[in-house]
Order: structure tokens, then sequence, then C-alpha cells
């Protein structure tokens, strides 16, 4: 056993021996398998990631690191989602989900190699080339590739529900049955909350070389103090620890689908990315099992103020703080699209109806 | 050009001016021509394929004389043989993922490869210079070529195309070998039980076969960032699998950029996608039924003038310069009576006549009152000629029209070369009522025996006892509702002519599904009518009138229609005879005598 490995992934190598039955081929070496993926990606496409993303980008820049830390701190937030619900019966990922989630986080962002947009789509050929024996079985190929692609994007009829629309709830490959949406839902909202100040370069943001418009996201990593979900609570925690010097001005926006860009302040962008992620927590709980959920976000805010004394800067908080517990609560507000179609189901109609 | 006026060719068949010589629009207009996906319903032979032949660009540039850029949308034809993708071993794998990645992955191919042939078929003279040739090359070389190869499809590649047709037929090509590469796995795995993964190449929609429809409309010589029409011909030809795939591809929104115009002859498998998801109308697709267009309120003068049109375009193609009443002539000696049958009600009309006016009730009794004079030995003297008969007996479907007159003109033909000594041209200007009537009593029996049995049997083979016990069953329900209608045209009931039945309860699903399996190949048609009460409406269904010589019942018009209870139903699919005598004696079903409804033409 490595001991470069994460716990999802000895967990992997566990069940590759004990529970080979439970695999789709049981004569297939699965853990040999995923770590074969794992050497070819960070010998070939990590390392290159980070300068794919800054040269090949519609919007060229100085993005977050997305290199092969970012990968393993994925697996990490996905093991802190279900590292519990293994020991009971029913409410776990079975061992051949358990591979094709920890394949998935593997590739999810590695199209970014050849830059940002529609990076998700080319987790397939990232697969095909470097996921040695995997393209012996097409249909997994693809399999994992859908679920590595509904990590972000929109459907060809630009529908944000790309988990709903493009993968199957259950289905079987070779002896094994799957649930490819709560892989995927695994793997987006894993993806979604392994964002912190680690992702961010202390070093240029000090030297203050940043390029204007990628200032915000580089910010917003930077404040991110501490991450982490909490099992026994159900809850996602989400610490910032904000330089109040950065509230003081805008920031330029990357440029949008739309081609335009805005100037905006770092607290309106931090409202704006939280709300995202509750909207994220909520469309993968709807896929995710009970053991599995996330019922709530709590928010923790600091605010620093640097000042010098004798010569020397330090940090000193202010007095003020703000804590914010954000989760389903009261009557839901949910969409009634579904009316339209029984609008002809109505007492005017049934009471003149022929039974 | 075939010899035959009344030949049918299959519209894939057909040039664009054989289509638009034949081609009558149908009576309504109908939201095809707009963005969005539409599935198309009807009967074989109600004109499905000629509308959406009609909609590709060859036909559409020269009726209305625009170029090809100028056209409102790109439609790509293709029609689905049940040959086609009959893939049985699919089923094998069909519970799986691998069972629904490969088919999409053939689904893809299979209409990547067609909207090509369409590419190459049906675009006129338009993409035959060097201009269009090289974008085509460009466009094929980037979304098919390349794409194949990077999913890892061998072939061989020719760098000298020296036209269009070669760059089309090149892609064509690919997308077949990667086709067979599937095929091969799936022949395979018939023969192994252990699991064996698929390791070839694999597409689907969204990485190909949509960008690349969506490039097709990029190109200049195209009609640009105009919307792609895939115009896909018996959608009921795939298979489940298939069909929720096909469904998955119609819950995107793609209108303004792909849109499908479906055809099915209801036998449609699923509206559910490969997710379980339904799709719905009109949320998601529009939904137009051809068969019931003359049932509505139109159906009395649009079906007859449509199927004249039809036959006088295909007339005067071959010359043939009469009307098509003149072509069709009744039998004179029969109508005559018919008219003095009826000029003695109008005359008896004050002093016994039923009905509301003398017309309306000369028009109801006379036909009737004439088959019936004719007493049972010799009832089959009842001739069926003439155009407005044959056009009922049609029954709202122009193919049944045409293939009978197709089979009258091959007879009438035999007979007249038969005399022709003289080796003269042999011009035909009418056919004898005798041949006519002939040709339908013929294609009665067929249906009802023929048919049916061919039915019985394919289910049989197929699918076990179960369905093939179905049909037998369906052929019980239309010999006994046959036997009552005949009934009641004999009888001194007031209103005679009746051909449907309207469901006074809710039959329990296995006595739907006998009447939808009617429905479904053609003996029986759906409609909707108000209920008995008066509250709200009921089901009801229409027998085809293609089966009147069998019952010896009067085509023309309909006016009531048999309320039936399912006990005569569940009575008339086992034991047709009983059902019969039991109506006979008054203890079953009810004829609803409605002189307040319209004299519509059912179909």
């Amino acid at each position: 056993m490595s001991e470069n490995w994460l716990p999802l992934e000895i967990k992997l190598e566990e069940f590759a021996k004990t529970r080979k039955h439970e695999f789709a081929d049981q004569h297939v070496e699965y853990w040999v398998r995923y770590t074969a993926l794992v050497a070819n990606l960070r010998q070939h496409i990590y390392p290159y990631i980070n300068a794919g993303l800054a040269s090949f980008s519609k919007s060229p820049g100085f993005y977050t690191d997305h290199g092969g830390k970012h990968f393993d701190e994925v697996v990490r937030f996905a093991g802190f989602l279900i590292e519990t619900t293994f020991n009971q019966s029913n409410s776990s990922l079975t061992p051949y989900e358990l591979y094709l989630l920890l394949c998935a986080i593997r590739v999810h962002d590695a199209g970014n190699i050849d830059g940002r947009e529609d990076h998700n789509k080319r987790a397939v050929s990232i697969l095909m080339e470097y996921g040695g024996n995997i393209k012996f079985d097409t249909t997994e190929l693809d399999l994992i590739g859908t679920i590595a692609q509904a990590h972000g994007g929109l459907t060809i009829d630009e529908d944000k529900d790309i988990i709903g629309r493009t993968l199957p709830e259950v289905t079987t490959a070779g002896g094994a049955d799957v649930r490819p949406q709560l892989v995927a839902a695994l793997v987006r909202f894993a993806d979604e909350i392994c964002e912190h100040s680690s992702r961010a370069s202390i070093h240029h943001i000090n030297h203050n070389s940043l390029p204007e418009e990628n200032k915000l996201f580089h910010f917003y990593a930077k404040s991110i103090a501490g991450a982490k979900p909490d099992r026994n609570n159900k809850a996602f925690k989400l610490r910032f620890k904000f330089d109040t010097s950065l509230f003081n001005r805008t920031y330029l926006t990357p440029i949008d689908a739309n081609g335009k860009q805005i100037q905006k302040y770092l607290i309106d962008d931090v409202w704006h990315r939280i709300d995202k992620l509750n909207h994220e927590r909520v469309y993968c709980n709807r896929f995710l099992l009970p053991s599995m959920q996330t019922d709530r976000l709590e928010i923790g805010m600091e605010f620093i103020k640097t000042t010098t004394v004798n010569n020397v800067n330090i940090n000193v908080a202010c007095g003020e703080a703000l804590t914010l517990t954000i989760r389903d609560e009261g009557y839901p507000d949910v969409p009634d699209d579904w009316r339209k179609e029984v609008s002809s189901v109505n007492g005017e109609n049934f009471a003149g109806k022929a039974w | 050009m075939s010899n035959n006026p009344f030949a049918v060719s299959s519209p894939e068949m057909m040039d664009a001016a054989e289509i638009l010589r034949l081609f009558v629009p149908l009576a309504e207009s109908f939201e095809t021509g707009a963005p969005g996906h539409v599935f198309i319903h009807g009967h074989r032979g109600c004109g499905k394929s000629m509308m959406l032949r009609q909609m590709t660009p060859d036909c559409m540039m020269l009726s209305s004389g625009k170029s090809l850029v100028e056209l409102p949308y790109l439609g790509l034809y293709a029609t689905i043989k049940s040959t086609d993708l009959d893939l049985s071993d699919f089923e094998r794998i069909h519970n799986q993922y691998a069972g629904l990645v490969l088919a999409e992955h053939t689904l893809s191919l299979f209409v990547a490869s067609k909207a090509l042939q369409s590419l190459s078929e049906h675009m006129g003279e338009s993409l035959n210079n060097e201009a269009a040739k090289q974008a085509i090359e460009k466009t094929c070389s980037q979304f098919v070529i390349k794409k194949l190869k990077s999913v890892g499809g061998v072939f061989s590649v020719s760098a000298d195309l020296k036209s269009t047709q070669d760059v089309l037929r090149q892609s064509i090509k690919a997308i077949d070998e990667v086709y067979g590469v599937i095929s091969s796995y799936i022949r395979n795995i018939g023969l192994t039980e252990t699991y064996t993964p698929y390791t070839g190449p694999l597409v689907s929609y969204r990485d190909f076969l949509f960008p690349f429809l969506c490039e097709l409309t990029q190109m200049e010589c195209m009609p640009k960032r105009k919307p792609v029409y895939l115009l896909l011909d018996d959608a009921d030809n795939l298979s489940r699998i298939q069909t929720q795939v096909l469904n998955n591809w119609v819950s995107f929104r793609t209108g303004n950029k792909v849109s499908f115009k479906i055809t099915t002859q209801r036998g449609y498998k699923t509206w559910r996608t490969t997710t379980k998801q339904l799709i719905e109308t009109p949320h998601d697709f529009n939904e137009v039924d051809i068969s019931t267009i003359y049932t509505g309120k139109h159906s009395k003068t649009a079906y007859p003038k449509w199927v004249a049109d039809i036959v006088n375009r295909r007339l005067k193609e071959h010359g043939i310069q009469v009307s098509v009443q003149e072509f069709f002539p009744p039998d004179v000696e029969q109508e005559n009576e018919i008219k003095d049958m009826a000029n003695m009600r109008i005359k008896n009309w004050e002093k016994e006549g039923k009905g509301y006016r003398p017309g309306d009730d000369a028009y109801r009794y006379a036909r009737p009152d004439y088959i019936k004079g004719l007493g049972a030995k010799q009832m089959r003297t009842y001739s069926y000629a003439g155009f407005e008969q044959l056009v009922h007996i049609s029954s709202g479907i122009v193919r049944y029209f045409l293939d009978n007159a197709a089979a009258m003109y091959g007879e009438e033909m035999k007979l007249r070369l038969a005399d022709n000594s003289k080796n003269k041209v042999v011009e035909l200007d009418h056919l004898s009522p005798d041949i006519q009537d002939q040709v339908v009593r013929a294609n009665a029996d067929k249906l009802f025996f023929g048919a049916l049995d061919k039915l019985e049997r394919d289910a049989a083979e197929d699918q076990g006892g179960t369905s093939a016990q179905h049909f037998k069953q369906l052929r019980n329900l239309i010999q006994a509702l046959g036997g009552m209608f005949q009934l009641i045209l004999l009888s001194e009931r007031s209103e005679r002519r009746v051909f449907s039945i309207a469901l006074s309860d809710n039959p329990p699903e296995d006595v739907m599904n006998i009447l939808e399996l009617g429905v479904r190949h053609g003996y029986l048609y759906e409609a909707a009518i108000g209920t008995k009460d008066g509250r709200g409406r009921t089901r009801r269904f229409v027998m085809t009138r293609r089966l009147s010589p069998l019952f010896k019942l009067d085509p023309t018009g309909f006016s009531g229609y048999l309320f039936v209870t399912t006990q005569l139903l569940e009575t008339a699919i086992l034991n047709p005879t009983r059902a019969v005598n039991d109506f006979e004696n008054g203890r079953l079903g009810t004829v609803v005598e409605n002189a307040q409804l319209p004299l519509e033409f059912q179909s």
C-alpha cells in the first residue's frame, strides 16, 4: 500500500481485493487500472494544466491553481462527504461506483490542459489517451466521461440540469448496478466545495502583479480560511478571513460569454459565489443519498486590518464579525411548471366527463 | 414514369419534379414548417412520407423558385426501414449502460449517414460546384472524418476527391466502416455468455451528430444560420431503446438549430427518454395526426376534393383529359334506381316522411333502401363503383384509393389488350364499373382474411402466442361489428348507416388493447364524440369502410353510431356470432338515432 494515496483511494484498493465480485467485470484488476490512470495523468497532464489554462483559454490569464493538488483535494473532499457512509448498509457507494467516482474526479478538470472552454467535454479523449486499459471497455470510458462531464457546463439546449438530463438514475455495467447520477453529484459537489486559500498565488498577490481581471478569483480564494464538511451536523462550514484593505475598490471581472466585463467589489462577489454554492448544494442533494446530503452552509466571516507598529506590519482583527447559516427552512418555494402539464385536469372538465 | 397513372412509388424513390407534380398539399396547413420538434402521426399511406419528402431542398427550390441558400431551413430526409437498425441482439444488453450508449452510437451514425445521403441526393445541382465542394470537404473532414478517427475509427481516406459527391461518399463510407465495428460486436456477443466489453469507437448525439448538423448551416453554400430539420420517416421501426434515445434528442429544445420532424404509424414504442423522463407535448414537441384531419369539420368536402386533385394530376400526367367522375363512372342502372327511390321519397315526404327536409330524407334512406331491396340472395349485385363511393371506401387514406385505382387500371388494361387484335395503342378514358366493383370486393376480402392472417402469423412467430391471440380477437370483434352494422342497415330503424361504435363505459385494458390494435393496423379509426347525456366526450371507433363490401354495407356518408357496453365488446371478442344474435334479440347495445349529427364523412 502506497502512502501517497488518500483515504478513499485506499478504500478502493481494499475493495478491489476483498469485493472483486461486485465490480463490473470480476476479472479486471480495477485498482491497477486506476493507479495506471493516475500515474499517466500525473506524468503527462497535471503539471501542464495551469500553463494550458493560461495560454489556450479564450480569456487567457492567471487562473487559480488547477494542477495536481486540485485533483487530490477533490478526492479528499469527496472523502469527507462519504467516508462515514461505508459502515452503514445500503447508504453508500458500491465498490464499482467508488471506482467510477475516483476515475471521474481524476479527469474532471484535466481538459483544462487545452484551455478553459468546454474543458469538461474533453474528459473522454483524455481517458482514451491516458486511461490505459479503460479504453478496452468503451462503455466504461463513456460512463466515466459522462459523469466527469456533468461537473459543469450546460446541456446542448443550454439547460443547467446536466446531471438529470444526461445520465440515467440507475443502470447496469457488466455485473454491477450503477447509479450514475449519484456518482456525478458527488464529483460535482466535492469539486464545488474544495476551494481554499492554497489555490491562490500568495506571491503574486503580495507583489500586486496579478492581471486586473484575475484578481477577484485569487482574493476570494485567499480569503477562505477554512472549508470543511461537518458530517455529524450535515453542515458545510466555510470560514473567511478578509483583509479589509481589499474592500476599498472594485475589480474588473473576466470577460463573460457575452463579451462583457464589469467592475465588482470583492464582498459582492463573495455573496454571489456563496449563492452559487448553495444552489449547487440543493441541486446535488437531489441526487445524493440521505447519508451524503448537506443540510446547511455555515458561513463565518472575520475582518482583519494591517497596522504598522514599530515598522512591523501586523494583522489585527477588527471587532466586527459575521456569522450566517443558510439552510432549507420555511415553506419551500418550488417551481410549479408541472401544473401546465395537467392544465386540462380541472374541476370543470371533470364535472362534464363521462367516467 | 410508370405506365399506370395510379402506381404508388415510395417518395424516397421519386425525384423532385415528380414529387412536385404529384404532391397536393393537405387541406390544412400544419406547423411542420416552423422550428421545433414535431411528431406526425398517421396510418400507412395517408401522405406522411410525401409531406416530409417535399420539405427537402430540391422540392422546396422547385416549388418556391428560390435557391438553396434562400430556403428557410435545410431539410434532410431519412427513412427508417425495419431492417436498417434491426440488431435484435441489442435486446440482450438493453438494461445495461452499454445498451444505452451503443444504441445512441448506432443511431447517431445511422442518422448522420442518412443525412449525408440526403445531402447527396436532395440538393439538386446546388452543391455541384467548386466552392461548395471545398466548404463541404472542410466540414466533413473536421466533423466526420477527424471526429471518427479521434475516437478510434479506422478507415482509409483519399486526398484526391474530385466532386462534392466524392466528398459525401467518402464520409458515408467512413461512417459505414465505424458502424461495421459495432455490428460485428453485437453479432459476437450473441455467441458468448461472458462479459465482453465493447472496445470500438463510440460517438453520441451531443459530441458528433449535433455539432455536425449545426455546422452544415454555417456554410456559405447552405441556408446560412437557418435551422436544420431532420425529417425522420417511420420512427415506429426503431427498437424500444433506440426510441428512448431519439426521445432524449427530442427532449433537448434545440429547435432554432436542429429540429426533428418525425412520422409514426401509431406504433411509436415509448415516450420516455433513457433517463426515464417523459417527453410531452406541447412542452417538448408538437403533434399532428393526419388520419383525423378528415374526420373533423372539413371532412365532408376537404378529403374528396383532395383525392380528386391528386387523381386529376395523375390523369393529366398521362394525357387523359376526362373528369374524375367520368373516369370512375358508377353503375348507371343502379344509380338511376336509387335516384328514383329518392324522388319517390321526396314525393311522399309530406305524407309520411321522417327526417327534417326532403333532400336530407332522400339522401339518408334511398341507398340503404336499395341495398335492402336487393334481397338477401341477390345482394352481391350491389355495385361499389363510382368515384364518390371509391373515395368513401378509401376511408381518408389516399394510398388506399390509389392502390385500388392502380389495380383497376391494370385489370382494365389486361382486358382491352386481350381484345386489341390490331395492336393499336390502348388509351383508357374510363374504368368499367364491373372492374371497379370487383377490385374493391377483392381488396375487402384480402384485408379481412389475407392481411389479418399474415399479421397473426407474424405475431405468432415473433412474440409467442399472446399477441397472435390478440389478432384473433380483433378479427372476432370486426366480424361482430360488421354483422351488427349489417343488421342495422337491414332494419326498419330510421338511421341505418352506422359504421362506428361509441363506448358507453370504460372497458378494461384488455378490451382497449384490442381496439387499439385495430387502430394501429387500420381496421378502426379513433375519434371522440359527445356522450349520450351531452356532458363531456367519450371515445368512438369507426370501422374502416374498406370492409363495407364484405358486410354489404353502404359506404357513403355516416349518420348514427352504436353505443356499446363493455359486455357487448367482451362477447364480440370471444364469440362474434353470439354477439350479433344477442344484439339482434335486443339484448345488447343501443343504436343512437341521432338526427342531429352532421352528415360528416368519417374516416
